[in-house]
């Protein structure tokens, strides 16, 4: 991952820098000790604005340093019933049908969260490219689920 | 050791009776801490209700023509506080300006302004009435001894 500086916003702290459009993910977290899910603090091309050093400053923050990292697949879950299929792709998110019938008997169950990575595996193979096979694809990430 | 944040990302979902659909992480999923469904249905409920809340103190304020800058202190003190109910159950809201924004019709830098007015005063009673609103919003009114 290529290093990467940005600046957290902090009304407690000093003037640093202004706002600039164009934003991306990096590592790190305002609260954990972990590397975090991600902060969209660093130079980008994603939808948004960061603050960047500025001699004159309008925006407070601090610094943070770490390296850039691609936003992870959305999620979420809607009530689709004239809908048959596991889920389906809108924008950036995977939306799973919570009321398939395989969902709604996993629902609460240990076997809950495998159903939400397969519903993402076979969402995800309705847009391989060229004669990829989905089923080669799906068995692929859930076996990377698997391993984690 | 603290949990690590996740990022929620507001969308526009296509259903009227619940037109925001909270989204996360897949990584998040793994995460030893609950159900991600109820968290995120939470969520939505959560911010739905706030953009109404947002929605009727910003009409308020738009026919209030002294500008009391009490209104506007409530409605960061509406989003100071599902930002923190948010944050206690692992997560933060991504794009957090561009979507308030989006949303509540309140433009990007505006929205901001409420929230570090919000945030450098903590009780509304800090707040004088008969100051307007564009001297808070500047940043040019300074907190009572």
């Amino acid at each position: 991952m290529e290093l990467a500086e940005g600046i957290i916003e902090d009304s407690n702290a000093d003037l640093i820098g202004t706002l600039v459009e164009g934003v991306d993910v990096m590592t790190g977290d305002t609260g954990g000790e972990g590397q975090g899910a991600g902060m969209e603090i660093a130079q980008g091309d994603l939808e948004g604005t960061h603050i960047e050093y500025n001699d004159e400053p309008k925006e407070t923050g601090r610094k943070h340093e770490g390296r850039k990292k691609r936003p992870g697949l959305m999620i979420s879950f809607e009530k689709a019933p004239d809908r048959q299929n596991l889920g389906r792709l809108v924008d950036d998110a995977v939306l799973i049908n919570e009321t398939h019938l395989a969902y709604e008997k996993a629902k609460g169950t240990a076997a809950e969260n495998y159903h939400i990575f397969l519903a993402v595996a076979w969402v995800l193979s309705n847009y391989l490219e060229g004669e990829k096979s989905p089923q080669m694809f799906i068995s692929r990430f859930l076996s990377n689920w698997g391993n984690q | 050791m603290m949990r690590d944040k996740f990022p929620i990302r507001i969308i526009r979902g296509d259903n009227p009776k619940s037109p925001f659909k909270a989204t996360t992480v897949l990584d998040r999923v793994s995460d030893e801490c609950g159900s991600v469904r109820q968290d995120l249905s939470l969520v939505e409920r959560d911010y739905t209700a706030l953009v109404l809340t947002i929605n009727h103190f910003a009409e308020a304020a738009k026919s209030d023509k002294r500008k009391d800058p009490r209104l506007y202190w409530r409605i960061g003190d509406e989003i100071v506080r599902f930002l923190s109910r948010i944050e206690s159950i692992g997560f933060y809201l991504s794009r957090q300006n561009d979507t308030l924004a989006r949303d509540t019709g309140i433009s990007k830098s505006s929205t901001k302004k409420i929230l570090t007015f919000r945030r450098r005063f903590p009780k509304v009673s800090l707040v004088n009435p008969s100051i307007p609103w564009a001297h808070y919003r500047a940043n040019k009114v300074a907190l009572p001894e």
